[in-house]
């Protein structure tokens, strides 16, 4: 078994214009049959997300290169978002190397949603805490397996750092997949089709990426087609950070 | 890759911008006689400030949607929601007595009417703001325990004193429930604010939130202030809640 994964995360124009910097994260690693993504979206409202986002992604790329993931992958994942949130706890507690204690006020300085999908063989596990969103094409079909947090509002989620943070981690797992993809809130507004509450995948743009994730033999060169993408034709969508990372099973 | 590729602008004709989250406001204006002169002036020129530096924004001519609802004898929607680049000058003129019940009930369904579109159109929210502006008291609705309870002094048609109908009271009832709910149930945020002459014990009744005396007519700064406010919302992206900076510089919290 054995999975291309490519992607790429570009600052959103309100970040320049804050003159803050980017605060999504992402990251992914393969071992034998398997894989893991994390994508995570740090608060814009939370003065350190950004290092919230990066703690998420090491975190689980850590417990995959060092756990048990194959024999519960849903225990894997909630246990991982305990270790995850335990290690921002701490960050806050004892402070960065370029961060003075003092100067953080509550973990929840670190706030970040996140997102991780673990494939296994031809199955998927994902993980989801907050808005962004993950999507799974299979036989030319796309279907949300792992939706945005429904708030009413535009401005309010949660995050790894929200009290009861346990409850609002929705965890999915499936059968089969040809692509998976994941990606921030900075693209979910052009890609995420909404009538009457129901959410569906925008399929003209789906068949697209689908088209060319499967014709990709070079992750650098997808990443960088990934990363123009994100910067020439997302910047109408939102002036967000904009993160997209895409798994794609190849198969045995 | 083409833009018909991405969700865009021909999914909603209806509302301009539609791929940008929208930030709804509606202002409930006094325009009843006390209202008249300097006031009303000087709220005009407000009304204007706001919706030029609104337009000046890059970002906030696209997210803001404004309502302007005016309230004399009778209440008017002088403006339904629209971006500020469609809105022409605003020039509001007072006479009249203060129906201001039934103006906070028509804002709250402007409200409920726009989410629904949003809704229907897949289009992106933040929590509304209502914002009432006035120099009196209502003469649409008082309390059942309030001083109109016994009789009403009717000053304009005949001068003779007739009894208060019932839904004089029914309105207050229904006013207080709309704006505690709403309040409490996220589904707007709701601000009072009075100019010189205004019922401030009654503006606290109705308003969860505190309310603001204007200091004298500075309809100027409090636009200027709202509208700093509003980019700042329209700026943020999702997860980013804003705190509201002190109205210091053009009001004084009354605390309830």
């Amino acid at each position: 078994m054995s999975y291309l994964i490519f992607g790429s995360s570009v600052i959103g124009q309100s970040h320049i214009a804050m003159k803050r910097g980017i605060d999504d994260a992402y990251g992914f690693l393969q071992k034998d049959d398997s894989a893991i993504l994390i994508v995570a979206d740090g608060a814009g409202s939370a003065k350190y997300s950004k290092y919230g986002a990066e703690k998420i992604v090491y975190s689980f790329k850590y417990k995959f290169e060092n756990s048990d993931y194959k024999s519960c992958p849903e225990k894997f994942i909630i246990e991982t978002t305990e270790y995850a949130r335990n290690e921002i706890e701490k960050m806050a507690s004892n402070g960065l190397d370029n961060i003075k204690k003092e100067y953080i006020k509550s973990y929840k300085d670190f706030a970040s949603t996140m997102i991780v999908v673990l494939a296994i063989g031809n199955k998927w596990y994902a993980g989801h805490i907050g808005d962004g969103a993950s999507v799974r094409s299979y036989n030319n079909k796309f279907d949300i397996i792992s939706p945005p947090y429904e708030s009413e509002y535009v401005n309010e989620t949660v995050f790894i750092t929200s009290d009861n943070y346990k409850k609002f981690l929705n965890i999915t797992s499936g059968d089969n997949f040809n692509e998976i993809y994941a990606f921030t809130d900075g693209i979910q507004r052009g890609v995420i089709d909404v009538n009457n509450g129901i959410q569906k995948p925008f399929e003209p743009f789906f068949k697209y990426l689908s088209n060319f994730a499967l014709s990709v033999d070079n992750v650098d060169e997808a990443s960088n087609n990934i990363n123009d993408m994100l910067l020439n034709k997302f910047s109408e969508i939102s002036d967000d950070d904009k993160t997209l990372v895409i798994m794609v099973n190849k198969g045995e | 890759m083409d833009k018909e590729y991405i969700k865009g602008e021909r999914l909603n004709p209806v509302i301009r911008h539609p791929t940008e989250p929208k930030c709804p406001v509606v202002l409930l204006i006094d325009t009843s006689e006390s209202m008249a002169g300097e006031k009303i002036n000087s709220l005009n020129s407000g009304v204007n400030l706001l919706i030029n530096t609104l337009k000046n924004d890059e970002i906030a001519h696209k997210r803001v949607e404004l309502s302007i609802v005016s309230f004399n004898s009778v209440v008017d929607v002088i403006q339904d929601f629209a971006v500020v680049d469609d809105m022409p000058v605003v020039n509001l003129n007072a006479s009249g007595f203060t129906s201001m019940g039934q103006a906070i009930i028509t804002g709250i369904d402007l409200i409920s009417t726009r989410k629904e579109i949003y809704k229907s159109g897949g289009i992106d929210y933040y929590r509304p703001w209502i914002w009432l502006i006035t120099d009196g008291e209502p003469t649409d609705m008082g309390p059942r325990n309030g001083k109109y309870y016994e009789t009403y002094d009717d000053v304009t048609a005949s001068g003779e004193s007739i009894n208060m109908p019932e839904s004089f009271f029914e309105t207050w009832d229904n006013v207080i429930k709309s704006v505690h709910d709403g309040e409490n149930k996220h589904n707007f945020a709701f601000f009072a604010v009075g100019v010189e002459g205004a019922d401030m014990q009654t503006l606290s009744e109705i308003s969860v939130r505190a309310p603001v005396k204007l200091n004298g007519v500075n309809f100027k700064d409090m636009f200027l202030w709202l509208s700093k406010s509003l980019s700042n919302i329209s700026h943020s992206g999702t997860n980013d809640q804003i705190s509201l900076s002190s109205p210091d510089i053009w009001g004084k919290i009354t605390p309830k």
